[in-house]
């Protein structure tokens, strides 16, 4: 049985507007132990999906379908004291921003103790309390645990405070790990260093992991599996280098040429346009707008296609019967 | 360089801080020829916004001097006289916060049009946004009904309305998604040619300068570490900030994998402008220090043609003569 299994998952936000239908039917599998990249542009839908596992949803979100099963209980209809449970001893997320996932006005200190008391399933001594503290700020390669832990947040660096976050989580992650963009607002170097502790963390403990990025590069140093998403929809699924190397599904290949490489060669094209208003997304293929393959058939919603190195691909190019152009 | 189009000499801008003085840019000399794009590269808090900010005229250098076309610019941007002001113009890293919401695309294309007393200002504006490759109709649109990258085509739009010769690009795409940054640096390249223009492109992206640049230059807490041409530096980069810096890009392909620098992995952060370290600024994350390193600041030196480093480890017999 899968760690995490969600199928054919719908989220919907109600706004003034009307409501806008982002995930379209998201499936996605992560084994104990296994590194799972989600990767896609800005607004595709991957933090949606994230914090639907976490059951993190906005007040004006709907569940308009679909089951996110974690070790084969359903999330989504869990009583409140079971999904604490998960929360306090199974999995925990490292969020985007780290200024802004600590509180300014307590120090760090207040804010780990509380989360390691939450999580903690006898009643702690204040020694046992601050032991642990250390002991997991130590883990996040954190210098001077003791003056970390009187601290404000404000008198950290944004890799310091990084790494408190990764430490904060780590107390409840005992089996899943997700990282929603835990590098993005790190300069280059720090970002490295972050992806390498947090690699080595979660290789040494056999934690699981869900990245999402949208550094195509960040992701491929680290996962063993990729999801590319696009607006609410999973367009490819594979392992990490296949992916990389291989790319099937339009959308992945022209990301992957979007990027400017470092070996030259000058600035590729890009992909034009831009993300669909999910107040009317597309009925069929949701990258039609974009896509230069575009065929009358795109109009209805493709299923997934095996296209070969355990490649999955949500493109009717890849059935039989179309492959033909 | 015999005629640059712009060059700054020994330029510092110190600001008071409560317990003592930042020195955001210290020292710094660069030069740039007409038609090149020179890329500052450097992580958060080297400078290299504030340096821009100074050949702006937006802050003042504390000592030092900027000229232009071979003349000394006025350090704050009052001073200068129109035609200056109109040459050098900038776009923004946040094309949201750029661009005033209230004001419909029309109204900020007419901003600098009118202060530069164009006639035909209709026309003009229709022109603009044919150049950045958007609909005329666009005109009447207001920020919020276009995307981001879209937004950053209209600032540049507004930075071409009194036809400069230079233009400072402040991370102009690192707002901006991987496909989007894609065509506002097509459009930029082909505006550069067209136009015949100069950037000082300021940027935290290596890889994107492989791609733009003519030259690149390496800043660490407010002084130049290394500068070369861009093929030069890629193929062979000699600081050792500047290795750690493209050993920890992460990289899509197999290809740039291995023209990264493996010997060097990065380690410890950028100290805090405050109390900068004794000696070379980088010496407590460098695995190459030397004893020299934390007293002296070694000065910058030509250690190749036109490829010129401030490091310890480059002995003085490459020194220019």
């Amino acid at each position: 049985m899968p760690l995490l299994e969600v199928k054919d998952l719908r989220v919907h936000y109600s706004v003034y507007e009307g409501v806008l239908k982002v995930l379209n039917g998201v499936n996605l599998t992560l084994e104990k132990g296994e590194k799972i990249g989600i990767i896609g542009e800005s607004a595709c839908g991957k933090t949606t999906t994230v914090k639907a596992v976490m059951r993190l949803l906005a007040s004006n979100s709907i569940i308009a379908g679909g089951e996110v099963k974690y070790a084969g209980e359903e999330v989504l209809k869990m009583p409140k004291k079971k999904l604490s449970d998960l929360r306090r001893k199974k999995m925990a997320m490292v969020f985007q921003d780290p200024s802004a996932a600590l509180n300014p006005v307590f120090t760090i200190k207040q804010q780990l103790y509380d989360i390691i008391k939450f999580s903690a399933s006898t009643k702690l001594s204040k020694e046992e309390t601050h032991e642990t503290a250390i002991k997991y700020l130590k883990q996040a390669a954190l210098p001077e645990p003791d003056r970390i832990l009187e601290s404000y947040p404000f008198m950290l660096s944004g890799g310091m405070k990084q790494r408190v976050n990764i430490a904060m989580a780590l107390v409840s992650a005992n089996e899943l790990l997700i990282a929603d963009e835990p590098g993005t607002s790190l300069d280059v170097t720090i970002e490295d260093q972050v992806m390498r502790l947090l690699k080595k963390i979660v290789e040494e403990n056999g934690i699981s992991v869900i990245l999402i990025t949208h550094a195509l590069g960040t992701v491929k140093n680290f996962v063993d599996r990729i999801y590319v998403m696009y607006a609410g929809m999973i367009v490819e699924e594979g392992p990490t280098k296949e992916v990389f190397n291989n790319p099937q599904h339009p959308y992945t290949q022209m990301l992957i040429k979007a990027v400017p490489k470092l070996t030259g060669g000058g600035v590729p094209e890009g992909i034009l346009g831009q993300v669909p208003s999910y107040l009317s997304p597309p009925p069929g293929c949701r990258f039609i707008t974009r896509c230069p393959y575009r065929m009358e058939v795109c109009e209805t919603t493709p299923k997934m296609y095996e296209s070969g190195h355990d490649q999955k691909a949500a493109c009717f190019l890849f059935d039989e019967g179309h492959r033909s152009k | 360089m015999s005629n640059p189009i712009l060059a700054g000499e020994e330029l510092k801008k110190y600001f008071p801080a409560r317990n003592g003085t930042i020195k955001a840019v210290d020292d710094v000399d660069f030069q740039m020829e007409k038609g090149e794009v020179l890329g500052v590269v450097g992580e958060s808090g080297s400078g290299k916004t504030t340096l821009g900010n100074m050949i702006m005229g937006i802050y003042p250098p504390t000592a030092g001097r900027i000229t232009f076309k071979g003349e000394v610019l006025p350090s704050r941007a009052k001073d200068r006289p129109i035609q200056l002001r109109r040459d050098i113009q900038m776009v923004f890293q946040n094309p949201a916060s750029s661009l005033n919401p209230r004001r419909s695309v029309r109204q900020t294309l007419e901003v600098p049009l009118t202060a530069t007393g164009e006639k035909s200002v209709r026309q003009r504006i229709n022109e603009l946004l044919e150049t950045v490759d958007l609909p005329v109709e666009y005109a009447d649109r207001y920020p919020e009904e276009l995307g981001g990258g879209e937004k950053q085509l209209v600032a540049i739009a507004r930075a071409l309305a009194t036809n400069p010769s230079l233009i400072v690009l402040d991370e102009p795409t690192s707002a901006l998604d991987v496909s989007i940054q894609a065509k506002i640096i097509n459009v930029l390249m082909r505006l550069k040619t067209r136009l015949s223009l100069s950037y000082v492109f300021i940027t935290h992206n290596l890889s994107l300068m492989r791609n733009v640049s003519d030259r690149v230059m390496i800043m660490y807490l407010g002084k130049v570490r290394e500068v070369a041409t861009t093929d030069e530096f890629f193929r062979n980069p000699m600081h050792p900030y500047t290795t750690m810096l493209l050993s920890s890009i992460p990289v899509v392909t197999e290809a740039e994998e291995a023209v990264k620098p493996q010997r060097t992995q990065s380690v410890g952060e950028i100290a805090g402008a405050l109390n900068l370290p004794p000696g070379c600024s980088f010496n407590p994350r460098c695995s190459y220090a030397l004893d020299v390193c934390k007293e002296v600041d070694p000065p910058l030196i030509e250690v190749a043609l036109g490829h010129w480093c401030d490091c310890h480890l480059y002995p003085n017999e490459y020194k220019k003569t």
